[in-house]
């Protein structure tokens, strides 16, 4: 790192240092383990030394903030300018109680909105008021995410909320295109053009194969709508983000740190192949190309992992697809702490362990923040849950200094030379997968699945076996009881009922022939290469409900079945 | 005389995602953990119809079903899977399921048919022990009602 070091030296004194007074050490208290390992998995040496990052050049690889290749920061100034986006997840089942949250929680201080959709919902080909749905469903909702099925739901839920004021994040997985076609819709009828919108959408469909897999289209339609948004935003949405790579679901799956960054490059990759193969440039859409990554409990390795992944993301954007803008090589991040790290016991801890892992995100530069609620292994966020998060981000940002100068850990022996090598455990796998045919061919062979599962059962063993620890649940079980006043948010008993009248009123009311054109018009389009976004907001502002959307392209495209791909099947037999 | 053969054949289970959800972090180590107390673990997939989970359970003769649920519809695909389990005379089958459960809908489960509900934060080591404890409960009590 420096000319002046005597590595020689150092080396020679660690040794000695490690033969004598360790040594002496340890035959009087043996260490607790034999090996410590990261949550990755990643062997831990006792001690870190200059020697450790000897190879690491200072301009090449670290540089200053805001500049290439970003290690240290995407911008200049980074948190001494303003914190990151404060966006908690929000959705209930009924618009009216979603509108209500959104009101609540941009009052306590949130500075961007974030959806989550219905699971059932938003998965369903038919709708809530269709007697099937009921028979399917059992007649309810379920507790989390929002339930929005024509515009006129949307109109309620965005009530009071001007869209030129908030940034928003949309996350229906299964079908993003048409939720963006619902929130351009309502934004044109609030007289906000779709360039001023800023915000994201999670369009990132090849997490569904192996990730959050839920109902689906065949991959190469979901990679068809891919380019679609992306050539569609492109041209009428500047600000706007027109993905989100959700390297947390795949996370949250059950993956290491380095598995989680090399299936997210590696499904980048293809995305990004897909959209050059239409036409579009790279400095096109490598601006406008967010990720979302977790934090796991491992404080310093999530800090060596989001600085890895804006290395490795900016030298992929210049070196290898040939992106001449600097916008193109900053990787902007959200985070999210991981959910799967939460615990039902002593649900007060996750209090701590949000914080823990806040900070680390911190730490590591990211643009926005989730800090999971403490009540997220028990069901969907209350507001109390959420107000002790939004004031966790507060006190990250204005109590614990750590926000007074940027990425403080640099230069940390051990921080840089575990960014190094997340760095190269990531690449190499990515080049595993590249070799196996890229995302695709990593799907189909039920690699990506094998891998998780693999990971899931290594985490598991850990924890009997005694390696892996979580308080309450594997060490230190007391018969404290949870002191926190928890209360179930439960929806509105009427919510349903509610839905579906005014499902039927839209039916009654709207005009069934325009509804009839513009599905059929989706449907042709569908079947052809036509750009699909300009049809379905035709769709949405003819009052088609989203399952009738999702009904008409599951007509043209077929479903997926996930069940065909090899996985914890064969595993167990 | 009993005959203790019946108890001490391979606990046989199927395991299977219900509704629409696709959380499969808890299902993963839940199959593994009972392949590692001895039990014989089938794993049905994800996005099958109650229809489907009940036929397989009697045709792989299992006994013991669990479902796992986390997108909110336990309701429905707990009290369908009930009840076609009656009708088609598989009551012998034990019945669990687990997932992200409101506790009222917990008691009304329960009072509906379906043996056990575990929720997050269960001991896999507690489900391994109700398992086997209430098999065996059935076992000697259909040898009693044989004798």
């Amino acid at each position: 790192m420096a000319d002046n070091i005597n590595y020689k030296e150092i080396k020679k004194r660690e040794e000695e240092w490690e033969q004598g007074p360790v040594r002496e050490f340890l035959s009087q208290v043996p260490e607790r383990y034999d090996q410590f390992f990261s949550h990755s998995g990643i062997p831990i040496k006792r001690i870190y030394t200059p020697v450790d990052v000897s190879g690491v050049d200072y301009l090449r690889d670290l540089n200053f903030p805001g500049q290439y290749p970003f290690t240290r920061g995407v911008y200049p100034t980074m948190y001494r300018a303003r914190p990151w986006t404060f966006r908690p997840e929000t959705g209930r089942p009924s618009p009216e109680e979603t509108n209500a949250q959104f009101k609540n929680i941009l009052a306590t201080g949130a500075t961007g909105l974030s959806l989550g959709a219905n699971w059932t919902w938003m998965q369903s080909d038919v709708d809530p008021d269709d007697a099937s749905f009921a028979e399917l469903y059992g007649g309810q909702l379920g507790h989390s995410g929002y339930c929005a099925c024509s515009l006129k739901d949307w109109e309620i839920m965005f009530d009071g909320i001007s869209l030129d004021r908030v940034s928003t994040s949309l996350n229906d997985i299964h079908m993003v295109q048409r939720e963006l076609a619902f929130y351009i819709a309502i934004a044109k009828k609030q007289g906000v053009s779709p360039d001023k919108l800023t915000g994201n959408c999670e369009n990132d469909p090849l997490q569904l194969y192996y990730a959050i897999m839920v109902d689906t289209f065949p991959p190469e339609h979901n990679l068809r709508l891919f380019v679609d948004t992306a050539e569609f935003c492109k041209k009428h949405m500047p600000q706007w983000n027109f993905t989100s790579l959700s390297a947390y679901n795949r996370a949250e799956a059950g993956l290491t740190q380095i598995q989680e960054l090399a299936f997210g490059f590696a499904d980048a990759i293809t995305y990004i192949e897909a959209c050059l193969e239409r036409g579009l440039m790279i400095d096109d859409i490598a601006p406008r190309f967010p990720f979302y990554f977790g934090v796991h409990n491992d404080l310093l390795e999530n800090v060596a992992k989001l600085r890895a992944a804006r290395r490795i993301w900016a030298r992929l954007m210049r070196e290898r697809f040939g992106a001449k803008n600097p916008e193109s090589w900053r990787m902007k991040i959200h985070v999210q702490t991981e959910g799967r790290t939460t615990s039902a016991r002593m649900p007060e801890l996750n209090v701590i362990r949000a914080a823990l892992q806040g900070l680390s995100a911190v730490l590591g530069g990211v643009q926005s923040l989730h800090i999971t609620t403490f009540d997220e292994p028990l069901g969907t966020p209350t507001d109390y849950a959420q107000y002790l998060s939004v004031r966790t981000h507060q006190i990250i940002a204005y109590e614990s200094g750590v926000t007074n100068t940027i990425d403080p850990l640099a230069g940390s022996y051990y921080v840089e030379s575990l960014t190094n090598q997340i760095e190269e455990e990531t690449l190499k796998l990515l080049r595993e997968i590249e070799g196996m045919g890229g995302a695709l061919g990593a799907i189909r062979r039920g690699f990506y699945l094998r891998q998780i599962e693999r990971n899931v059962l290594r985490e598991q063993a850990e924890r009997i076996k005694g390696t892996r620890i979580v308080v309450e649940e594997d060490a230190f079980i007391s018969d404290q009881k949870s002191q926190l006043p928890y209360q179930e948010q439960i929806p509105d008993p009427q919510g349903w009922d509610k839905l579906v009248k005014r499902l039927k009123e839209v039916r009654a009311t709207r005009n069934q022939s325009r509804v009839n054109e513009a599905l059929d018009n989706l449907k042709k389009a569908a079947q052809g290469k036509q750009n699909l976004i300009a049809f379905l907001i035709e769709a949405v502002e003819a009052y088609c409900t989203a399952a009738e959307i999702n009904r008409a392209l599951k007509e043209v495209w077929g479903n997926y079945n996930h069940n065909a791909v090899p996985h914890l099947t064969l595993m167990l037999r | 005389m009993t005959e203790p053969k019946q108890s001490k054949k391979n606990i046989r289970v199927l395991l299977a995602k219900g509704g629409t959800d696709a959380h499969t972090v808890g299902i993963i180590t839940l199959a593994r953990s009972f392949k590692d107390a001895g039990m014989e673990v089938i794993f049905a997939g994800l996005y099958i119809s109650p229809e489907e989970i009940v036929s397989e359970a009697i045709s792989e003769d299992v006994d013991v079903l669990g479902i796992s649920q986390l997108d909110g519809n336990h309701m429905g695909t707990f009290i369908k899977v009930r009840k076609l389990l009656d009708e088609k005379e598989a009551k012998h089958i034990l019945f669990i399921g687990g997932g992200m459960i409101p506790r009222q809908d917990v008691e009304e489960l329960k009072k509906r048919g379906i043996d056990e509900v575990f929720l997050p934060g269960t001991p896999v080591a507690e489900i391994i022990d109700y398992i086997k404890a209430e098999v065996e409960k059935r076992a000697q009590s259909e040898i009693k009602s044989a004798e």
